[in-house]
């Protein structure tokens, strides 16, 4: 056991890796999906928006702001 | 709109029909009482006035609120059962005056937690929260929190329950619930499904839930290896250590609609590729043996006798059956067939997880598999503990079965006879339970291993103590068995 978190919020943590994991998985997903376009499939949600822009162009999304992370309802 | 659905912000106990004693008022007037569970987001709470519940929407998420309540999206999922539907109520019912607006929700029959759920329950109410997220990227709405608490079980099918969930999707804005989902839902089913499924019980020690590097200790290193949960998992965990002590502000995340769909689309993958075989405990076994070497006498025998019992119980359309020890549901089902809502509860996980497939490939949506150990039931949990209502206070059963459970209770687990009847009696006004005498081979067998100081385990002493709370309706002698059924009827007074 490295270290406990018990008093931090660890929201910066996993806002911050939201940005590349979305990059990450959007490039097989993506991929998957012109291919079952390209076959006349549907993806797997049916109200998952047809969107397929292309990830790697969204390369640079993560700048400065003041954000503060993750509220937590 | 007038009919849609309803919400709870993370208190779904809130939106139960049980009278329960933590809903004791808060700064309200006779008559009103705010629920003490219902205290997290701002934008609204729950509360019940002279018994009805409601929800009051607070200025600050009025014109959200109404947006969405009038918003295609609202009318879809509720039409398609993954939102609970509500009703406008007048600003007249509201807590306080601060009221923008204030709705009826329907209620869901039994308040139940992720901590009590099959497997199969909690990856099915995972799915629902992408669907809904999903569903809701694609119309310009978000989640913005994605708490395993906000979502229930009507029957086998979940279905969301705060409205007050939802906001408007901002330009390039992130997934804000991402890391609250990831532990609600990734980390225990993972942990369920490539640990030990035993393991979903953490969530009952930690009902924010599992911290993701907790799970990752206690993960197979193999698990980093596979893309969703190496990244949702693995690195995203790894990302919180590297930023828990950061005092200078995070950095703004842009996600394109692209990414922000693939990052719901891969979460779906993942949890959808999560499996568990429920089988190879004794329990979830049981249904394959023989039951008639098991039990004595014969399955229809017994099955006739239940029936006949639930039926002298009155009728079950409206009311609530609990089956305690249900197994996989063979006399839940009957109570089912008579029209009762039932409730099937059992101690072990594959057992439960079972009976809930049984149900889904069956379409039924009158039972409800729980996973709970009735030696250890639920207790009251969270702020004050009373954010989770206990299973006693969740109590609002008609009628409970507890067929081959009582050795198990009295000489398995050690607890005398009389306090089993006291909890039975605090469950429900009638009872059906099954004497399991001495010279049982199932008795037999608890006792092989044990020494045996069940001294008060006897006809006599079982007839004792159901008296000390029960009046006997009847008595029936299973044919071929020394085991009887009793029909109890609680004392009054």
């Amino acid at each position: 056991m490295s270290h406990l978190f018990a008093y931090l919020d660890l929201a910066s943590g996993s806002m911050i890796i939201q940005g590349a994991i979305a990059g990450i998985v959007a490039v097989p997903i993506l991929f998957r999906n012109q291919i079952r376009r390209l076959l006349g499939r549907s993806t797997p949600t049916e109200d998952t928006i047809e969107d397929v822009t292309d990830p790697i162009a969204d390369a640079s999304e993560v700048m400065p702001t003041d954000g503060t992370g993750t509220p937590r309802p | 709109m007038s009919t849609v659905a309803p919400a709870a912000d993370d208190d779904p106990a809130t939106l139960s029909q049980a009278a329960s004693p933590a809903g004791a008022a808060l700064d309200a007037p006779s008559g009103v009482q705010r629920h003490p569970a219902s205290w997290r987001d701002p934008s609204g709470f729950v509360f019940r006035r002279d018994g009805v519940l409601l929800r009051q929407v607070q200025p600050v998420w009025a014109e959200e609120w109404r947006a969405f309540a009038d918003s295609p999206l609202a009318r879809s999922l509720v039409g398609k059962g993954r939102l609970v539907g509500w009703q406008e109520a007048p600003l007249s019912d509201a807590f306080d005056e601060s009221a923008a607006a204030v709705i009826r929700p329907d209620v869901v029959p039994f308040i139940s937690y992720p901590y009590e759920w099959t497997f199969g329950q909690l990856q099915d109410a995972a799915l629902l929260t992408l669907d809904v997220q999903a569903a809701a990227i694609a119309q310009d709405w978000t989640l913005k929190d994605a708490s395993a608490y906000n979502v229930q079980l009507r029957g086998v099918q979940p279905v969301l329950i705060d409205h007050l969930s939802f906001q408007r999707l901002a330009p390039e804005s992130p997934w804000v619930a991402y890391q609250q989902f990831c532990e609600h839902f990734l980390a225990p089913l993972v942990l369920m499904a490539r640990r030990d499924v035993r393991l979903g019980r953490l969530l009952r020690d930690q009902l924010d839930g599992i911290p993701l590097d907790l799970a990752a200790a206690l993960l197979p290193g193999r698990t980093r290896l596979t893309l969703g949960l190496g990244t949702h998992l693995h690195l995203h965990a790894r990302s919180q250590r590297s930023h828990a002590g950061d005092a200078r502000k995070p950095a703004e995340v842009r996600l394109s609609r692209s990414r922000l769909s693939a990052l719901i689309e891969s979460l779906r993958g993942t949890i959808a590729g999560l499996s568990w075989r429920p089988a190879g405990t004794e329990w979830a076994d049981y249904a394959d043996k023989d039951h008639a070497s098991y039990e004595g006498g014969t399955p229809d025998a017994k099955e006739s006798i239940v029936r006949d019992l639930l039926t002298a119980a009155g009728p079950g359309a409206g009311r609530s059956c609990w089956d305690l020890g249900a197994n996989t549901g063979r006399f839940s089902a009957i109570a089912a067939s008579l029209g009762y809502r039932v409730l099937s509860f059992d101690i072990d996980p594959a057992a439960a997880e079972r009976h809930y497939r049984a149900l889904k490939a069956a379409g039924r949506t009158d039972t409800t598999p729980i996973v709970m150990d009735l030696a250890d039931p639920s207790p009251g949990l969270g702020w004050a503990l009373r954010e989770r209502d206990s299973l006693l206070d969740r109590a609002n059963a008609d009628v409970i079965m507890a067929l081959a459970l009582v050795h198990h209770l009295g000489i398995g687990r050690n607890v005398p006879l009389a306090m089993v009847m006291d909890l039975f009696a605090g469950l429900a006004p009638q009872a059906i339970v099954e004497w399991v005498p001495r010279g049982d081979p199932m008795v037999d067998i608890l006792l092989a291993s044990r020494e045996d100081v069940f001294s008060d385990y006897t006809t006599e002493g079982f007839e004792a103590a159901v008296a000390s709370r029960f009046e006997v309706r009847s008595r029936t002698l299973i044919p071929g068995s020394p085991r009887v059924l009793y029909h109890l009827e609680r004392r009054t007074g």
